[in-house]
């Protein structure tokens, strides 16, 4: 299970994200949604461990910054960045070996790149690769180790529709085998079908936060309410 | 290490090494040697009339120069000591924070390691007809570096944890004078108590004590000079790491956890066109005032430099022989130590350009760069200037003012050309021009770039034909490979960038 506490994120005076707590259970599927600098990018960053903050991150019981937490954890950043001179697939004997996989890794390797239409270019350097296949590799890396909490960023952007489809695949099977998931996005309709929380943040804070079947109570959709939310803090800070 | 960093760092390596052997690179390495190779024919086919100890001197200059700009590049191309790639893949992993650092510093030390390797043997076998003196400086300098870092993160990671930003300076400032003052206090005693390279430990004190003890008292000289320069460097570099918070810069590249922070800072530009981009750049500069201290760790590592070169001036003169010509080239070498440094400095120019607020102003692309580039060139002039009297003064040397400020602006105008206005040319090139007319200029470009890789060649090329006959064409010949080859390293370094 996912947990944070009262986290927050300070740039100078400025605090970035403001006391926001967020629950991921496990096979749940949860969304953090927000407007352009509302702080998502931040609070994942917090989440995987890359900035300092006040507050508290669990990652099934573990803070987040230990070797334990770490090994649940994956991270799929919003931009693409693999190593530039490691061909794909020694990107993914990269992670076995950080990840101490034994020696099935070459064969969960073999498939998860089959699925995403990158066996092929696996002999490939990372700076050869578009920027979709890049996205992919990133994928692949993230999913080899089989995390139990998976954070993605804004996942879908730069994937083609077919990569598009199987990632949505790919988190259905992760749901069913009871993993955190936590999509950090701009594009609701990609998560429509998916999620299962929602979290809406605004310029930090945390405005609403609720599940599907509530929302099917109100009779809203996703993009409702989140449209509902944020109109009324624009008009509150204007 | 983990072998999963062993692994990253090897195949990495390997891949790096596979990618060069390419048949363009290979011409050029083909020719380079022949041109290398043909100057030390003709170099053997007359008398040197130079004494061969002064040869060994410059040689010893050679080793200071490029083991700065080697140190420099590395370190300053590494001020984000990790890659984007290894943010995500190796600080996320499940590794040891141990040997993540250790990773970054090895990282660090094989590369400066190796591209120092190749160039003193290089200049080694080319001045001193001998494979056996450059090795032997190479081990004593890889030690030093490798040991510097260590003591360097170290401290980092110490002072990091425990200390507060003033007393990192404080303690690093410290250290530097410590270092300096046993510098000078060898230099001006003439004594041989190395008391000064005990921070370097003390094997490497050992080793370092037995290398330096049979070089004559000018190279001693140098090879303090050296250590007091990397000292300075260590305060510069204390800076920049602070500058560069490698997990803040994270949020700030992926454009989400900065935003506010950037729209806090970021005020609206008075007035219109060029004044107001230089402008913009005014406010920006003074809204980042802890940027300034880059110039002040530059100009501290100037000052120091100075101090010593005073005192090495004095010790001399005690003893009645002249000062000799080869702190030309130490001054020169600080020189371009010092453009190096603001060239990094310099906000990239490219990236001013192509922000929409500036694209957006009425005026003319090159009226854009020009004012774009007007403060960072400012920046360079200037302390390259006070650089210059400070040297003039401490040297008392007029005549090498004169030479030094010639040189200091042709490299300045270098590196604007190359390293600016070229690549900013281009990218106006790309938005303004229809597709045949861009590759063609393209190509033009990367025609240029091939040529300005070949130039360092004809540096050395000419520091081998003039020196026999004269000490200030050979002065100059190596002037001029010193700067075309840091130029070169200077791309090499900004390509990421670009």
């Amino acid at each position: 299970m996912l947990i944070v506490s009262g986290l927050t994120k300070r740039y100078r005076q400025v605090a970035v994200v403001d006391n926001l707590s967020l629950a991921v259970k496990p096979g749940e599927i949860s969304v953090l949604i927000g407007p352009n600098g509302a702080g998502k990018t931040t609070t994942i960053n917090c989440i995987a461990g890359f900035l300092d903050y006040s507050g508290d991150i669990e990652i099934f019981g573990h803070g987040n910054r230990s070797i334990e937490a770490k090994r649940l954890l994956s991270l799929v950043p919003e931009f693409a960045v693999p190593f530039d001179y490691l061909t794909v697939m020694e990107h993914m004997e990269y992670i076995a070996r950080a990840y101490s996989l034994g020696d099935q890794w070459l064969h969960h390797a073999t498939r998860l790149l089959d699925r995403f239409d990158l066996y092929t270019q696996r002999h490939k350097l990372g700076h050869e690769l578009s920027k979709g296949m890049k996205q992919k590799l990133n994928l692949c890396m993230a999913l080899l180790h089989s995390p139990r909490v998976i954070i993605l960023d804004e996942p879908i952007v730069g994937l083609d529709p077919a990569a598009i489809k199987e990632l949505n695949t790919v988190l259905g099977e992760l749901k069913n085998d009871g993993c955190c998931i936590l999509i950090s996005t701009h594009i609701l309709s990609s998560v429509a079908a998916l999620w299962d929380t929602a979290y809406i943040i605004f310029e930090g804070r945390l405005v609403a936060s609720f599940t599907r079947e509530e929302a099917e109570q109100w009779g809203q959709s996703l993009e409702d309410v989140y449209l509902a939310a944020t109109k009324q803090k624009r008009a509150v800070v204007m | 290490m983990s072998g999963a960093l062993s692994y990253l760092a090897t195949r990495s390596l390997r891949n790096i090494l596979k990618s060069l052997l390419r048949p363009k690179l290979l011409i050029a390495l083909i020719v380079y040697l022949g041109i290398l190779i043909t100057s030390i024919l003709i170099s053997d086919a007359a008398t040197f009339r130079i004494n061969p100890a002064l040869l060994q001197q410059i040689y010893m200059a050679a080793t200071v120069i490029l083991f700065i700009i080697v140190f420099v590049a590395t370190e300053l191309s590494g001020l984000y000591a990790y890659s984007q790639a290894e943010l995500i893949w190796v600080v996320s992993s499940p590794l040891p924070k141990e040997r993540v650092f250790l990773y970054g510093v090895l990282k660090k030390a094989y590369k400066s390691l190796l591209l120092t390797f190749i160039l003193l043997v290089f200049l080694g076998v080319s001045a001193v007809r001998s494979l056996a003196i450059p090795v032997h400086i190479f081990l004593v300098i890889s030690l030093g570096i490798v040991l510097l870092l260590i003591l360097y993160f170290s401290m980092l990671v110490l002072l990091r944890v425990y200390c507060s930003r003033i007393a990192r300076i404080l303690i690093c400032t410290s250290f530097t004078v410590f270092m300096g003052w046993m510098a000078v206090r060898q230099i001006l005693t003439g004594s041989n108590d190395y008391y000064g390279l005990i921070p370097l430990s003390g094997w490497n004190y050992y080793i370092v004590s037995r290398a330096i003890s049979g070089l004559t008292r000018d190279t001693q000289a140098l090879f303090f000079l050296a250590l007091v320069l990397v000292a300075g460097f260590l305060v510069y570099a204390f800076f920049a790491v602070k500058r560069a918070d490698v997990l803040a810069l994270l949020s700030d590249r992926q454009g989400g956890g900065g935003g506010k922070g950037r729209e806090a800072v970021s005020l609206p530009l008075g007035g219109q066109g060029a004044w107001a981009i230089l402008c913009k750049q005014l406010v920006e500069l003074r809204h980042r005032g802890w940027y300034l201290f880059f110039d002040f760790g530059a100009l501290f590592t100037c000052a120091f430099i100075c101090v010593v070169s005073y005192a090495i001036k004095s010790s001399v003169t005690a003893t009645g022989e002249a000062v000799p010509p080869i702190y030309a080239y130490v001054a020169n070498a600080i020189l371009q130590l010092i453009f190096a440094m603001t060239l990094f400095d310099v906000q990239s120019v490219k990236d001013e350009l192509a922000s929409a607020h500036v694209r957006l102003f009425p005026i003319s692309p090159w009226r854009k760069m020009l004012a774009l580039a007007a403060l960072p060139v400012a920046k360079k002039m200037t302390v390259s200037s006070l650089f210059i009297a400070l040297a003039g003064w401490f040297t008392g040397t007029p005549g090498f003012v004169v030479l030094l400020t010639l040189s200091s602006y042709f490299f300045a105008i270098t590196n604007l050309v190359f390293l600016e206005f070229l690549p900013i040319g281009n990218l106006l090139v790309q938005e303004q021009m229809e597709e045949n007319v861009k590759t063609l200029i393209w190509g033009v470009f990367k025609i240029g770039l091939g040529l300005i890789a070949l130039l360092p060649s004809f540096g050395v090329f000419a520091f081998f034909l003039f020196a026999r006959n004269n000490i200030w064409a050979a002065f100059l010949g190596f002037d001029l490979a010193c700067v075309l080859l840091t130029v070169l390293l200077c791309l090499v370094y900004r390509k990421k960038a670009f």
